[in-house]
């Protein structure tokens, strides 16, 4: 039950930013690798304001608009003149865009660890489990984000022009939505997302500039594995991912934690390469 | 009344034209049906009108408005509604999503739906199903029923019996031809099953190798013994 817990602990932390991956993927058919070092923008972002005295849950909010502000100004000035290249070279883009990042953060802040201000507590035991009331945080903030992005999707008039535009943009302009603002505003969700789970990633990991590098692969392996262009698959790939890097933890050995989003993408694209609601999305 | 006018209008793609020189107008309520042999630029005609395509020069107004520097979003904006003949819905949506994704920008949705259903009443039977499920004869009579959320002024329609069964082609044409009278919308169709658009339209163009080649009522170019080998080759 420890081993659950803690696998759903580590799938809060990814779950946001699989959707926010997804997001991006749906609408602009290109794999942004930088996510990881948006993440760790993010985190960062929580941390400063944090360092300055804000609480943390407002050093939150500055870090899902930091990271957001971040993923809409590298889409101008980086994706945007690029639309309609070729999926690899987005890839190849976003992979230097993320070694930008990293290379910023590293650059203002240096190597050194940090971590939130938090008071010192005793983990608490409940049935036999162990857990920190930011366990507890993290869970219930990532499964009220989650289910407030789903519902976003599924029942407002911008979620329906958000799948809208990612079905078909060329028939969306024709059928006069603004494809740009639309974009625009999924861009800043995902961005959001990835503020979020770098915030939630700081709660439970150490803050560091090589965050991003442990965060990147498990959230491209959690988007796969749920079916690239399900946010509800997204969801479901980051409690797979997590339980798996748990079980690799708790059976072989944590440095082997790292391999558990290659070796699990590599299993859904040999096995079963529209991931697990990649089929059910394109039956609707 | 005019609501649509081209002037020498030429359409292409990259540096070629396709399309060249065309000067037409279709009024309020009027049905005009675009006929000709494969390949005569039909439908890059009609992408040409809704933005799609690339006007490279001449004329197109929209009562009054200058259509050529708008993009496909601004011209449905200003009335002008496109049906293309493939993908053509939303897949992942609902009907009743396609539905309410196409009247963007208004607050009057649940009418306007209303009002579309009453002209399209079959919609009611799958409005919950996702587009991507839907039957062909379905799927075009979504895709209709999206094209008018927008209450447009002109009605661009593109193959729009294209994949149905034989009796659902001339049900599929009634439907147009009944709402356009209806909703006093002018409509441009291009239509491969000439002889059943030239029974529904009021004129008719044909186009062969990008330029007009003829203008008339509807039931005479029908009516014309050499019509069909004169333009298709056939002898019908």
């Amino acid at each position: 039950m420890q081993l659950i817990l803690n696998a759903i602990a580590s799938a809060a932390v990814l779950a946001p930013a699989a959707i926010g991956f997804t997001l991006i993927f749906t609408l602009f058919r290109y794999t942004n690798f930088a996510a990881g070092a948006l993440m760790t923008a993010g985190a960062f972002a929580a941390w400063q304001m944090n360092d300055l005295g804000l609480p943390i849950w407002l050093g939150g909010i500055c870090a899902v608009a930091f990271a957001s502000g971040l993923l809409m100004l590298s889409d101008r000035v980086v994706f945007e003149p690029l639309r309609g290249r070729s999926g690899g070279t987005l890839l190849l883009v976003s992979i230097a865009l993320s070694v930008i990042i990293d290379n910023v953060i590293r650059f203002a802040y240096g190597t050194q660890i940090r971590a939130f201000d938090l008071p010192l507590r005793p983990p608490l035991t409940y049935a036999g489990l162990r857990f920190t009331p930011e366990t507890l945080s993290v869970i219930g903030i990532s499964v009220v984000a989650t289910l407030a992005v789903g519902a976003l999707l599924a029942f407002t008039r911008l979620g329906r022009a958000l799948r809208a535009v990612a079905d078909n943009p060329s028939l969306s302009s024709i059928r006069g939505l603004p494809v740009p603002r639309i974009e625009a505003a999924g861009i800043l969700l995902a961005g959001a997302l990835f503020g979020l789970s770098g915030t939630l990633a700081g709660l439970d990991l150490a803050i560091e500039p090589n965050l991003s590098w442990a965060l990147t692969i498990p959230v491209i392996a959690a988007a796969i594995v749920g079916g690239l262009g399900s946010p509800l698959g997204a969801a479901l790939g980051a409690v797979i991912i997590g339980l798996a890097e748990e079980l690799t933890v708790a059976f072989i050995s944590a440095p082997y934690k790292g391999a558990v989003g290659f070796v699990v993408i590599a299993l859904v694209l040999l096995l079963r390469p529209q991931g697990l609601l990649g089929r059910a999305v394109e039956r609707k | 009344m005019t609501r649509l006018t081209l002037d020498h209008l030429n359409v292409g793609y990259g540096g070629a034209d396709i399309v060249k020189d065309i000067s037409l107008s279709v009024g309020s309520g009027e049905i005009v049906a675009i006929i000709g042999p494969n390949g005569a630029g039909k439908s890059t005609l009609l992408k040409g009108l809704a933005g799609v395509a690339r006007v490279t020069s001449g004329g197109l107004e929209v009562d009054g408005t200058d259509l050529v520097p708008l993009s496909p979003f601004e011209r449905a904006i200003q009335g002008v509604a496109f049906m293309p003949q493939d993908r053509n819905v939303f897949r992942t949506l609902t009907v009743t999503e396609n539905l309410e994704t196409s009247a963007w920008g208004h607050d009057d949705i649940r009418a306007r739906m209303d009002e579309v259903i009453a002209l399209l009443p079959t919609l009611s039977g799958y409005l919950n199903k996702a587009a991507g499920g839907l039957s062909g004869g379905q799927r075009q009579m979504a895709a209709l029923g999206m094209t008018l959320m927008s209450r447009p002024t002109i009605l661009l329609v593109d193959e729009p019996t294209a994949g149905l069964s034989p009796n659902l082609v001339g049900e599929m044409l009634d439907v147009l031809a009944n709402l356009t009278r209806h909703a006093g919308i002018g409509v441009l169709i291009v239509e491969q099953n000439a002889r059943a658009a030239l029974t529904r339209a009021d004129r008719a163009v044909v186009l062969v190798d990008g330029r007009l080649r003829r203008v008339g009522p509807a039931a005479e170019l029908a009516g014309e013994p050499d019509f069909g080998a004169l333009f298709f080759g056939d002898h019908a």
